[in-house]
Order: C-alpha cells, then structure tokens, then sequence
C-alpha cells in the first residue's frame, strides 16, 4: 500500500484542518486533550517508555505537514524516545488548582503542523503516588476512536513494560499514510462520481444555514469555545423510542435524530432541517487499531415539510440515513468544495448543528493502568466546531444526553432549555402525532407565557371616554382643555361647543353605528367636530385635507359614510356624503347640553384606515370598549393629572393621536395642539415655551431634538419602531421613558415597557396592557418557548370588531382565541417577537422584512440596532436590494469624523486645481474694488496679499506701497507673477498656504488682503485662524480686507453666514471695527484693527455659521468607519456593502421611516473594469485561480466558486507578487479584488500595520 | 415563517361564535371552544367566499339585537 518514505499526500479530511489551520494560524480550535488523575504508585519509567513506544508504533504520532504553497504531503519523522515531561507541583499551595491551571493551558496550547510533534504528554507531580497525566493531540492526527486506541495500548505497554516484558501488540499492518493514499486512489473516476451524484441530489437547493434562534449575534470569527449541559432521559420514555423503533424498522440513533429534527423544526420555524453525523470511516478491521483521522462527517438532510406523523418523520429520517451511510465515504471537504455553499467563517459549512449516539465503549472514558486508579480529570473542554452538538449516551444504566454548544451564541440556560425541550419531545413520541400536535412548552413555561404575562385583568371605568371628559368639564369647567397658538378654549367652552353641534349631526341623522367623516387640519374646530361626533352616539372617520384626493374619496366610499365635517376653507369631494360645514355661529341656536343617546361600548368610536404591505388601505373598526380601556390604563402608567400638559403630535389619522387627545381630556388636562407636525429645534421649541409635560414622539422623531434641557417634560412615549440606544439613554434620565407598541387593530396600544436602566440594545416592548393577551405563536399555532420567535397574536378589550365592510379579509386577519372558551377573537399582527429571559417581549420586525441575502436569512433589524450603536449615528434604516444590503444613515455629528487628514486632503485637491489651471491659463478678473478703494484711501505703505493668484490686486495697489507681500498656494501661479514681474521694487512673492504667517512679525503691516480665499478653506475654523493671524499681523488701525466671501454656496465651497464675521470684535480683541460691503451673492469684509480690549473667557468658534464642505468626505469616512464596525460585530454576510448618509431619512405619514422613499443606492456596476493597477493585477490572479476569463473587482471570491483550497493558492499568489504578509482570514473578510487591492495599496504604503 | 392564516394551499374551516363573527380556521388545528365549524373542510379561497357571502351584518350579534331592540321601542 504505497512506501511511506516518499512524500504522502494528505487525506481529505487531514486536508480540510490544515486549511483551517492556515485560516487561523496557531489555533488550539483543533486540539483533543484528555487527563486523568493517577492514584497509586506509578512506575513514570514504565509510563515513558508505554508513551515512546506508541508514537514509534504510529505513523501518524510522528507526522508533520509541508507545504510548497500548491500541495502539501505528510512529513514522517523516524521514532526517537518520548521524553515524559514531569511537573512538580507538590509544593505548591494548592497542588490539585494547579494541576488544572496546567491541564487548561496544555489544552489551549497550539501546535505546529509545520514543525511538529502533534503528540503531547505531560505529567504532574502532585503528591507522592498521585499524578495526572495530560495527554494532547493534534486532531488532524487522531480523533475520538484513536484516544480510545491510545488508552488500550498505554494500558497494554505499560502494563508489560512495568513487568520488565517486551511489548505485547502485534506489529499494526498499515500506517494512516496508507490510508490516506488507499482514500485518494479510490475516491476517483466512477467511485467518485456516483458519491458526489447522491449528495449532489441530496443536498440540492439545501438552506444556506440552519439557524437556532441565539442569545447573541454571531461574531465574525468563533472562538469555539465550547459549553456542555447533561440530562437523562427516562427510562419509560426509552422503552417507547426503542418500541417505535421496532415498528418501524429504524434504528434508535433514528428515532432520536427524528426528534431532535422535529424540536429543530420547531425552533427554527424551518423545514429543511440538516444535521451533520461523525461517521468512525473505520469499516475494515485493519484500520480498527490505528490512531488517525478517519472520522468524517455525514450530512443528514430531512425534509420535516407537510406536517408528517412522527411514523412518516421516521421513515424520511431512516430513507435519509440509510442513504447518507451508503455514501459515507465521500470526504465531507470533498462535498464542500463541490457544492461551495456560501462561504461564512462564522460557522461551520453545510451543517451547523451536529448529532450522535455513542455507545460507551466508544466514549473512550476508562484508562486501565495497572496498579494505579485512573479517574478523569475534569476541567477543561474541548472546542466546538458546530452551533451546537448533541450526544446522546446509550449505556447499561440507561439514555443520557449531553449538548455542546458554542458558547459564542448561547447562554446555558438557553441550551438546559432545548435540554428539557427535548426530552418533552421524546415523551410524547408515539408514531400517530403529526409534528403540528406536539408541544414545545413545558408546564411551567405555558404558566409564565400563556397565563401569568396575560394576567392583566383591571377595572375599567363605566361609559365612555366622551362621558369621562364631561365628568372633568362639569368638575373643572374653566380649566383649559386644549391651547392652539394664542387660542384657549376651556373644558366648558369646549364641552358646550361639541354639545350643540352634536345637536345638529343628531339631526342630520347621526347615532350609534353611523359613520361620520372628520375632514379637518389640526385644532380646535377638528376637536369640536369629533367630540360633536361622539357625542351624537357616532363614530368618525379621520380624512386629512393634505391627502391626495382620490384616497379621501376611496375611503369615504370604501366606509360608505353619509356625512363629512368639513373644516371651512377645504374644499373636498365627498361623494355622495353630505357635508357638515363647522360653524359655530350656527350652531348657538341648538342646546348647549349634550345631547341623551345610549351608546354600548361595543358600538363603534372610530375607523382608521391603515395601509398594508400589500393590496389597498382598510379601515379598522374601534368600539369605545378598547378605548376606554386603553385610555384608563394609559392615564395610570404614564402618570396623567389636572397639571399635565400633553403635546397632540400626532395626525388624528393616526391612533396615538386617541391616547394624546383622551388621556388629557379625560384626567383635566391641557392639550396643546400646534399647526403642524413638528420636528427638531421647532419642536424642542414648543415643548420649552408651551411647558409641555408629556410627548410621544417616533423614535426617528426624537432623534431630530437638538440637544437642549426640557426640564418640565416628564414623560416621553416612545413607539412605532425601534429606538436607537443613543437615543433613549439621551432622553430616558431624570423622566419616564415608555415604549409602547400596538397595531391600530387593537386600540391604540397592546404592550408597554417602562425604561429602567441605561441600555444598550433597542428597549423591548414589554407586556401587555390591562384587559390584554398577547401570545407568541409558530406557524403551527403552537406557543413558542422563551427565545424563540413567534408571530405577535393580541386579544382581550382592544380587538376591533374587524375590518370595515371586509368580512372574508377580517375572518382571516381576527381568528379564533384558541387559548380562552369565550368564543373570543385574537388580532393575528404580522409581527415577530420572542419572550426574553426576563418575560418581557422583544420585537423583532414585521414577518415580511424577513429578507434572504446570499441565501441567509437576515433580519434587517438586527443589522440596524448594532449599527445604532455607533456613536456617530443617530438614525438608521437598513434596506436589502439586489441581494446586497445598504445602510442609510443619519449622522449624529459627522465634524467628529476625522477633521485633520480630510482638511489637509481637501487643501491638497485645491491645491492641484489651482496648480494646473493658472499653468492651462485662468482668466484674469478685475481687481476687487472695496480692497482698492480702501487700500488707496488710506494710502497703505505695507500690504501683505493673500491668494495672489493672477495678480490683477497686485497690479492695481503695488505700485503706491512701499512693501508688497503677495502669497498664493499655488506654486505655478507664483511662478507665472515672478516671470512677469521679476524686478518689481518692493515686491515679494511667496509659495505659502493662507494660513502660514511664519516670518512676519505682529503688527507689520497696514493691510492685510485676503483675496477670493475663503470660499477655497475645508473649514470655518481654518478661515479663522488665517483671520485671527491675519489681525495679529497688523498695525493699530490697519485693515483686514476679506474678499469675495459667498454667503450661499453648493456642497464643496465654503460659505460663511456674516454674523461670523460681526461677531469677531465679540471674540477677537484687535478687531476694533466690521464692516460689511455686499456684492451681488458675495461679499467683503473690512475688518479694522485697534489696540487690544479686554475680552471674557475665550470664547469658541459658534456652531451653524457656515457650511461644511468636508460633508460628502465624512459620511464617506463614516461608511467606511461603520463597515469595520459592522464587521467586528456581525457576520460577513449581513455587513451592509453600502453606507449613504441622509440629512434626514424619509418619514411617512405616520412618522416612521418610510423605505420606498430611501434614494436608490449607487450601484456599483457589476463587471466594471478594474480602476488601478492593483485592482488590475488580483483580478487577474483571481481569474487565473478560478480558471475563468475574466473578473470583475466587485466579484466575490466564493460566489465564483472559489473555495478552501483555491483561497490558499490564491493567497500564496497574492503574497508573492505583492511582496507583504496576507493571510487566508483577510480573503475571507474582503473577498473582492477591489476591497483586497485597497487593502493591499494601504498596507504596501505601510499604512496599517 | 409563514402565517397558517395565509397559506393558499392548506386546507381550512370556517368557523363561528356566537356573536356571530366568522373565523378562517386551520384544518390541523382543534377547533376551539366557543367556536362552531359552519363551512369547510374546503380551499382557502372557497372559506374566504363562504364569509364574504354570509357575514353580512359585521356588528356582534348582541349588539344588533340590543340596537334592533331599542329602535323597535
């Protein structure tokens, strides 16, 4: 079977960890440790030679790895003495810690697959007759089996060499080289194929990962740090597996695969469940004895889809098995390369969750060495190379379980969790129950989920909010209700204005169940006429005269409403709909009382339509049952009294304006109505001057306040989508922050979330309000464990009576309460949600912003909430197109982002164009007047000019002074003016930036020009500093003159507001006098320069008086900043490729983002040519590893089908043409030629380390 | 995850209470109390039918009933 002197080739699997090795060299991910701890007397001569004569006895003990950069092959070391290496311990404090410590740090101890040896052994000393032995292999030289063969042969040998005899182990027939060899010939030609046939077909279309929902987002390289919990199954619950096994001709590994696929069904909400299985790949008896690596893994992919029995999920899973184990032997590396699913280093490809039944006498847990008792030595674990890997333990005394999970996602009561779940699972295992029918919670968890967080049940008070607001009316008749501008009107002027026209809709026909249209612009009369409305026993239709109108007529038909309010001046068309014209002048004839009606609170208050992700907007229908509830218990939790004063920020169009409107009318209040939806500095505005003491504001919303003390605000509501952290630890000290949430559907709010604490992910939404269930369920309707996502479903007070004459769309939307007997109905959301550990419910997203990037499934939420932890960013919204993410963004403050070097570059650019336009020729403008008018009138003898360019200045004023200083940054524009003007008396040119004074000495000159530069600066603070020198350098009553300054300007001049330059006496102390002189859009500054004043504390340059040219500069910065901030905490495939930067993102009418607005991204053009030589250059060698014509710079590396192997070549290539250190983990963080070339270009100009 | 609710291809009931109010329900589901199957075994579309044609008066049925009684004193 070959001659191992020459060089071996590698097996697959040896070549699949040496590749991981590359990707992350010095790893210890690899390593399998084992110790045991040694009573008795040791005989460690006996032990050292039992040790040398196993490495002499196989091959793969001796062996270490080359590589040429194409190929590598096994380098075979002759056998020499193993030195046992002794560590004394007996003296220390602690002797048994410090055999851990040692033990912990042999395992974590990294080979050298290079130089070898991958055997390790150490033994330690802890007291007389008591030792542990640690023992340490590289996996790509042995694997589970083989440390079961170890401890048989240490057992044999030493146990012989103890009793002075010789070894007793017959010679082995073949070496692992063998095997390796013996793999490659026979895993060719037909054998080859007809493997990779089966899992090709197999494997088809498979999901790109299985994803268990994790308690933390996947770092983009795992630490493999492993975590285990135990548990044992049932020996009952054994007995019927084993039973159902029997009838259905399965094996036990079967049924429990089958379960462990239904409780991953379940969790994953998917049905393409993939597992992979280690397989010993030791069927023939001569490799039995060896140590190597034989194991491989097999892919079991089973099709969970249709809702089978647990009898047809078996029979899939044994098809699947049976299948898989026929076609074992296909190298699982060999699989991969072929099938090149979507690269991700973050985990394991093809399969991320693994399985086994181990039977104990493979577990390998006895060493038998004579005279000495050998126990396990605990404490430290071994990596984990899937999410999460479960064993199952099949022994005399029973079945036990053992999970391993990556400690990187998931917390161990997440993983003792599934534990329990299952064993749940396996308990109800008979072959009948379809997987819909099984439960996933346990008793305890259904308590906590389904009845102690529903248990809201609350008094809510009699009648109506209507008849709430009269009770406050009659109580405190001249208290102000409501303020709009200098307006007031009083709860008892308001109260008698609706009363009289309620009158008048009575008779026009309005009652109960009548439906009247609101058509009306914030203030006062809109609140008249929807009090007036409710009054008259009707209900109202909010229609906002700034809405396009064919929406208004579409619902005023779609809600057939006979009659519209219509505010005087709107001018609408209703239709058939009579029009109600608000007139109080009119009205005085009809009773000032409110008029009797009887109206049950399941009779309607309101319909709002809302707009769907699909298909045209619906109106829901809103009894006073739900409001009046919500209303009560809104005015307890946010704290709500006869001093409040609540801000009406929303449109009446929207359901929070109810909360805002009633919690304020019905506890005494005063509600403030301003004439518009505010923003930013206006709404902090209002909110200072009008006292006001509570908001609920769109988190978007709150993020435009500037940052200014609003001490009165007590409250702000938050809801309608996530807030940023930034933003609600800004605003949540010193007052109550809530989050609420609660589609129109069911009243205005269905959970809440007061903010506690500083945070530092997006607040939950809490639990849900009084007289409120909300439950979690999967697709089966089943309740979902804690963690898990499920669909939001609400039910209780606030359910509306469905969609407004839509019965088949409400009979699919308001379902059947299947958790209570009452005939109740449950709004089913659209939303995703999970309970936290805590019980409170954490958002998700809507279903449908599910998106499937490269085949992932991504949650644009979650992408969005870690880049708003960036603290340059106080908005974001994350949209996928064309299969790429982009990120659009509001910058918190972008002049944080790198001034220095993006000033300096943007000095530089200007610089160039100056440079090449006066050598092309610029042409020459005539000399500024104001400079030549003042310069002249004072008959200035020393002048020092600042941005000569052309010299036109120079021309007009030289000639009169005694001394001209003429500077420009360009140093063809001097040189022009030098070969014109070489022997010009008094005259001196000089190359130098505006704000280089060196050498002129304070107080030299009587006027100092800066001439047409301003508008050249990258910033304020760079113009006043040259102004700041530019006074310093002249006499008591010298002039500066600033020329040419532009007040307006497009993005990449600087334009400075005048006030800078009025304010300058107020921060400068030379600077006696300003004086402004307009021309057309620019002007001129005259600065006068006086002896110093005393000025206060030195004051800093103010905000706002300029624009910023360096904006498109810093957004750009900040997307490259946020790219490598995604980086470090998201995996690759959800880091967004593009970063736009807004003013503002996009609201809609309801003030959350509104993504079809977003600008379409710039697309980088796929196939475009390659833009430097680099980029030129690793296209090329991507194509010539790839074995394709051409690539494009944006092309990535593995969707063209580069995999492990290709990536190594590739590197190597790469490093050897460009000459620096470029490693395997950097292709796979930027696997595009032009993200390399750029790395490359930087690295070759020493610029990163 | 898709919505039970919206899978075309399932097979569903319709139900109702006795308010009157109509419900799209999953065959696999039990049918929960308070609930009566009126319509189905049948295709998503055929149950949606089945209620856009007999739901023809959207109030709870106690409610109706209360309102008929008092505009009939």
């Amino acid at each position: 079977m070959g001659d191992p002197s020459d060089e071996a080739a590698l097996s697959f699997a040896q070549q699949r960890l040496w590749f991981l090795h590359q990707l992350v060299p010095g790893n210890p991910f690899y390593n399998l440790a084992f110790a045991y701890r040694l009573h008795g007397p040791l005989d460690a001569a006996a032990l050292e030679h039992a040790l040398s004569e196993i490495v002499a006895r196989h091959e793969a003990l001796r062996t270490r790895f080359a590589s040429d950069g194409n190929t590598q092959w096994q380098v075979i070391d002759p056998p020499s003495r193993v030195k046992l290496m002794v560590e004394d311990v007996r003296r220390a404090d602690d002797p048994v810690a410090q055999a851990h410590q040692l033990a912990a740090e042999e395992a974590r101890a990294p080979f050298s697959l290079e130089r070898g040896p991958l055997l390790r052994n150490r033994l330690v000393w802890l007291a007389d007759d008591d030792h542990v032995l640690l023992v340490t292999m590289h996996h790509i030289v042995a694997d589970g089996w083989s440390m079961g063969v170890f401890k048989s042969d240490l057992a044999a040998l030493y146990r012989a060499f103890a009793a002075g005899e010789p070894s007793p182990l017959p010679p082995l027939e073949i070496q692992y080289a063998d095997f390796a060899e013996w793999q490659r010939s026979v895993m060719a030609g037909d054998v080859l194929a007809e493997q990779l046939d089966y899992w090709r077909e197999r494997l088809r279309g498979m999901p790109a990962a299985l994803e268990l929902p994790a308690d933390r987002a996947r770092p983009p390289m795992p630490s493999y740090t492993a975590g285990a919990v135990s548990f044992e199954i049932p020996a009952d619950v054994e007995q019927r597996l084993r039973a159902i096994g029997a009838d259905r001709k399965a094996t036990l590994f079967m049924v429990l695969l089958a379960a462990f696929d239904a409780l991953l069904a379940a969790y994953t909400g998917g049905t393409d469940i993939v597992v992979g299985t280690p397989n010993a790949g030791r069927d023939r008896a001569e490799l039995e004895g060896l140590i190597g690596f034989f194991v491989n893994i097999v892919v079991l992919r089973v099709n969970c889809s249709g809702d089978p029995t647990f009898g047809e999920l078996l029979d899939r899973v044994r098809e699947a098995t049976l299948g898989g184990f026929d076609h074992k032997d296909l190298p699982f590396e060999r699989l991969v390369e072929e099938l090149h699913p979507s690269r991700d280093p973050s985990r394991n490809p093809l399969a991320q969750i693994g399985f086994q039944l181990l039977q104990t006498q493979h577990t390998g847990q006895s060493l038998d060495l004579e005279g000495v008792e050998a126990a396990p030595f605990e404490g430290h674990g071994d990596a984990v190379h899937s999410d999460v890997e479960l064993y199952c333990f099949e022994t005399s005394q029973g079945l036990s379980g053992r999970l391993v999970y990556a400690v990187d996602l998931f917390d161990e009561a997440t993983m003792r969790r599934i534990a329990r779940h299952f064993v749940h699972i396996l308990g109800q295992v008979h072959a009948d129950p379809r997987l819909s029918q099984l439960s996933l919670l346990i008793d305890d968890e259904a308590q906590r989920t389904l009845v102690e967080v529903n248990d809201t049940a609350a008094e809510v008070p009699a009648g109506t909010v209507v008849r709430l607001f009269e009770a406050q009316a009659a109580r405190v008749p001249t208290a102000v209700a409501v303020s709009f501008g200098q307006e007031r009107l009083t709860y008892a002027e308001l109260d008698t204005r609706a009363n009289r026209l309620a009158h008048r809709l009575r008779s026009l026909g309005v009652g109960p169940e009548v439906l009247v249209g609101l058509c009306a612009h914030r203030g006062p009369d809109q609140l008249v006429g929807m009090l007036a409305i409710l009054k008259a026993g009707g209900a109202y239709l909010p229609l906002d005269p700034e809405y396009p109108v064919e929406r208004i007529t579409y619902m005023l038909s779609d809600a057939a409403c006979s009659a519209v309010i219509v505010e005087d001046g709107v001018d609408i068309d209703t239709g058939g709909a009579e029009v109600v014209r608000l007139d109080p002048d009119a009205d005085s004839a009809w009773p000032a009382h409110a008029p009797a009606v009887t109206v049950s609170p399941d009779n309607l208050a309101y319909v709002i339509y809302t707009s769907g992700s699909t298909g045209r907007p619906k109106g829901a229908e809103i009894t006073h049952r739900g409001v009046t509830n919500v209303i009560a218990f809104q005015s307890r939790a946010f704290g709500v009294g006869p001093q409040s004063r609540v801000l009406q920020v929303a449109s009446i169009c929207f359901d929070a304006s109810v909360s805002e409107i009633w919690i304020t009318l019905t506890s005494g209040g005063e509600l403030v109505i301003t004439p518009t939806h505010l923003v930013g500095a206006e709404l902090a505005d209002v909110l200072s001057a009008r006292g006001v003491t509570q908001v609920a504001l769109v988190p978007s919303v709150l993020a435009t306040l500037p940052d200014v003390e609003l001490p009165k605000l007590e409250t702000i509501i938050i809801g309608g989508e996530a807030g940023a952290p930034a933003v609600v630890n800004r605003w949540a000290p010193g007052r109550a922050l809530i989050n609420v949430y609660g589609p129109t559907e069911t009243t205005v709010n269905a959970s809440y979330l007061r903010c506690a604490e500083r945070v530092t992910a997006p607040l939950p939404i809490g639990a849900p309000v009084s007289n409120t269930q909300m439950y979690l369920l999967d697709a089966w309707l089943r309740p979902v464990p804690p963690g898990v996502p499920g669909e939001v479903y609400i039910g209780g007070a606030g359910v509306s009576r469905g969609f407004r004459g839509k019965p088949a769309m409400t009979a699919s939307r308001f379902v059947a309460n299947p958790f209570a007997a009452d005939g109740s109905r449950l709004y089913r959301s659209g939303d995703l949600a999970r309970f936290l550990p805590d019980g409170n419910i954490e958002f998700l997203g809507r279903i449908d912003d599910q998106v499937k990037v490269r085949g992932f499934r991504i949650e644009l939420g979650e992408v969005e909430s870690v880049l708003a932890e960036h603290p340059s960013v106080s908005q974001v919204s994350v949209v996928a197109r064309d299969q790429r993410l982009y990120a659009y963004l509001v910058p918190a403050n972008l002049t944080g982002v790198d001034g220095g070097a993006l000033s300096e570059d943007y000095v530089r650019r200007r610089q160039r164009y100056f440079d090449r336009a006066h050598r092309e020729g610029i042409p020459t403008e005539p000399p500024n007047p104001t400079a030549v008018r003042r310069v002249r009138s004072m008959r200035a003898k020393r002048l020092l000019e600042i941005g000569c360019g052309g010299g036109s200045l120079m021309r007009a004023l030289a000639p009169a002074c005694e001394q001209y200083v003429a500077t420009d940054f360009s140093s063809s524009a001097i040189d022009l003016l030098r070969a014109n003007l070489a022997d010009a008396e008094g005259l001196t040119l000089m190359v130098r930036e505006a704000r280089d004074f060196r050498g002129f000495r304070d107080t030299s000159f009587n006027v100092v020009v800066v001439e047409s530069v301003t508008q050249h600066c990258p910033t304020l603070s760079y113009v006043d500093e040259v102004v700041g020198r530019a006074v310093a350098a002249l006499a008591d009553g010298g002039l500066c003159i600033i020329t040419d300054v532009r007040e307006r300007s497009g993005h990449d001049e600087l334009a400075i507001d005048a006030r800078y330059f009025t304010g300058l006496p107020d921060r400068v102390s030379r600077v006696a006098e300003v004086e402004t002189v307009r021309r057309g859009d620019r002007y001129d500054v005259v600065l006068t320069a006086g002896p110093g004043r005393p000025l206060g504390p030195p004051e800093a340059l103010p905000h706002g008086l300029a624009n910023d040219p360096l904006r498109a500069e810093r957004a750009d910065q900040l997307g490259r900043e946020l790219r490598e901030f995604a980086k470090r905490r998201l995996p690759d495939y959800m880091v967004p490729s593009g970063y736009l930067a807004l003013d503002a993102l996009p609201l809609s009418q309801n003030g959350k983002v509104d993504v079809r607005q977003l600008p379409p991204p710039e697309r980088r053009s796929s196939g475009r040519a390659p833009a430097s030589p680099e980029e030129k250059l690793i296209c090329a060698l991507f194509a010539e590893v790839l074995g394709l014509g051409e690539v494009s710079p944006d092309d990535g590396f593995f969707e063209l089908g580069g995999h492990s192997l290709l990536a190594f070549r590739l590197v190597n290539l790469v490093r050897a043409r460009f000459g620096v250190e470029f490693t395997l983990a950097t292709l796979f963080t930027d696997p595009t030629p032009a993200a390399l070339a750029h790395l490359l270009t930087r690295q070759t100009r020493g610029e990163v380390a | 995850m898709t919505n039970p609710f919206d899978d075309e291809n399932a097979t569903f009931l319709v139900v109702r209470n006795d308010e009157g109010q109509y419900s799209l329900w999953p065959e696999f589901a039990e049918v929960p109390s308070g609930w009566a199957a009126v319509h189905g075994p049948a295709s998503r579309q055929e149950c949606l039918a089945h209620v856009e044609e007999n739901w023809t008066d959207m109030r709870p049925r106690s409610l109706a009933a209360a309102m008929d009684s008092r505009t009939a004193e």
